[in-house]
């Protein structure tokens, strides 16, 4: 089974493994993103 | 600008510790890039995808490099993300003990704490131990397990030493440490990918080859493939010390996230560059997997009469050396974190500072008595049985017992997040600058999956000596738990009731 199907194995898991990385990467920086643009419109809120 | 930008995230990471109960003791001068290379340095692709090349090899042949490697890949890059999430979200630097025991209480703290407490001291025996096997023939010494175990314990002192009386010089060699790693994985990749002869890139995907087997019988192919997944699994230990030094760092909720999951991305990255075409310079398959070093034997073929293979070797066991170094530094904080909340026995000697290096002095010592008597006592066990003490039966072990633990302890705070979840508890006001939003729950649960699968599967022949090794350590810590834990260990305890008491702790300090 190997020999039949390893590289389409081997080369789908390389595949999702780098999808799910930059996946996360970009999911995480968002993340960051909202979280400092919500803090900044906070901190402009609570200005007089 | 980046004066004002420091001093804003300072005030602000103190002002985020005080709501945990914590003054700032230490010293905040950590930026992303040192917090990224602790955990590199510890991962260190130059050492568990060397070391373990061999086992990894023997098991499921080409296969476990070129298809093993990104899968194991995929799923800690779940763990890694669940556990950067959490770190965004608890920044303390007791870490995965503080998230469990916030999450959980403190019985599930404690157990955490010790989990991941004895999962390092395996990986520091495991690295030390490796980097012995490398150095002691390569010094003339032979690779006796007597000899290897005399190399090891030099090994041992010197990281002692030098984490117990220069911090600073530990701090700037794990900087070091990246660009080495980094540099010395490069050179091997490039003298491979250039000058080596190579195998058709289909041999790291079709190969169908293992030495396993269960007395005489053959084991089947999917099961030696699986048991080789040790080999990538191990590698990927240790990015908890970037949590772990979350307290020294600047902008610690996003910077140390980052550095968690950076570490390991980038290890993946590396680390499957080296592996491939390592494996792709295989010209013998049968005779690399029978040899004693299978790792030194593909270089020594590739680059017949040249002092190349030696040159790599000296760069692996140097590299070896440096994540031995960063690794006694991460367990003897984790010890000394655990010993401040009085959750070991003799806690008051293990929570102690140096007063002339401000160093855990006490704990890092115990840190290396404890890796150096891993080995030692695994080797007294196989001599008493009259059993196979070769270097690789006794390696696997400990790698095992390093990967159970530290994964075991990576996973029980992100199951209590997703149990705090479930019930409200945990809510996207929760969470730290660096989350995953609507994806958190998917990714967590599949890493607990992940993390219940490994801890099965390397208990089971060939690995069954990990569960020899780890069996009686947790019965121990149960019966320690119900008899003199219980009740009594009450968790992470807040350093002062106001702020007001920790800035004045703080003042002191700086004084």
């Amino acid at each position: 089974m190997l020999a039949k199907y390893g590289i389409l194995l081997g080369g789908g898991l390389v595949l999702l493994a780098t999808v799910v990385a930059f996946a996360i990467i970009g999911r995480a920086a968002r993340s960051v993103s909202e979280f400092r643009h919500d803090q900044h419109e906070a901190f402009s809120a609570d200005k007089p | 600008m980046a004066g004002t930008e420091s001093a804003h995230h300072e005030e602000s990471d103190s002002q985020l510790l005080h709501r945990f109960g914590y003054a700032q003791q230490l010293l905040r001068d950590m930026g992303g890039f040192s917090n990224f290379a602790i955990s590199f340095s510890v991962i260190s692709i130059l050492t568990g995808a060397v070391t373990l090349y061999g086992t990894g090899l023997n098991a499921g042949g080409p296969a476990v490099m070129g298809i093993g490697w990104p899968l194991v890949s995929i799923f800690v890059f779940m763990v890694a993300a669940s556990m950067a999430e959490l770190a965004s979200a608890i920044p303390t630097s007791g870490a995965l003990y503080h998230w469990s025991a916030l999450l959980g209480g403190p019985g599930w703290g404690w157990i955490t704490g010790w989990l991941n407490l004895i999962g390092l001291v395996a990986t520091i025996s495991a690295i030390d131990y490796g980097c012995a096997g490398f150095l002691s023939p390569m010094l003339g010494f032979g690779d006796s397990p007597s000899s290897v175990m005399k190399v090891f314990t030099l090994l041992l002192i010197s990281h002692a030493v030098l984490n117990h009386v220069g911090i600073r010089a530990v701090a700037r060699l794990n900087d070091f440490s990246a660009w080495y790693h980094i540099l010395g994985a490069g050179i091997i990749i490039g003298a491979l990918a250039f000058f080596a002869h190579k195998q058709p890139v289909s041999y790291l995907f079709t190969e169908h080859f293992t030495t396993l087997k269960f007395g005489q019988s053959p084991v089947p192919y999917w099961y030696a493939f699986m048991s080789g997944l040790l080999l990538a699994q191990w590698t990927y230990t240790g990015y908890d010390a970037s949590a772990h030094t979350i307290e020294e760092t600047r902008n610690a909720r996003v910077k140390a996230p980052w550095g968690i999951f950076s570490s390991v991305a980038i290890s993946g990255l590396f680390g499957y560059l080296l592996i491939c075409f390592v494996t792709l310079a295989i010209r013998d398959l049968p005779a690399a997997a029978a040899a004693d070093n299978p790792f030194k034997f593909i270089f020594e073929h590739a680059f017949p009469g040249s002092g190349f293979p030696l040159a790599v070797m000296w760069i692996v066991t140097i590299a070896q050396w440096f994540c031995g170094l960063a690794c006694v530094t991460s367990t003897s904080r984790m010890m000394f974190a655990l010993s401040r909340d009085k959750g070991m026995p003799f806690a008051g000697t293990w929570a102690g500072v140096s007063r002339r290096f401000r160093t855990p002095a006490a704990a890092v010592w115990l840190s290396a008595l404890l890796a150096f008597l891993l080995p030692a006592l695994l080797l007294m066990f196989l001599a008493a049985r009259h059993n196979v003490s070769d270097f690789s039966t006794l390696y696997g072990a400990i790698t095992g017992v390093s990967t159970i633990g530290l994964y075991l302890s990576y996973g029980l705070p992100i199951l209590l997040k997703l149990r705090a979840h479930k019930a409200g508890v945990w809510s996207a006001k929760t969470n730290g600058p660096w989350n995953l939003a609507r994806w958190s729950v998917i990714i967590n649960t599949l890493s607990i999956i992940w993390v219940a699968f490994i801890t099965v599967l390397f208990v089971l022949p060939p690995n069954h000596l990990t569960g020899l090794a780890f069996v009686p350590v947790i019965v121990g810590l149960s019966i320690y738990y119900v008899i003199g834990v219980r009740g009594n260990f009450k968790g992470p305890i807040r350093q002062a009731a106001s702020e007001a008491e920790l800035l004045k702790m703080e003042a002191e300090l700086t004084r």
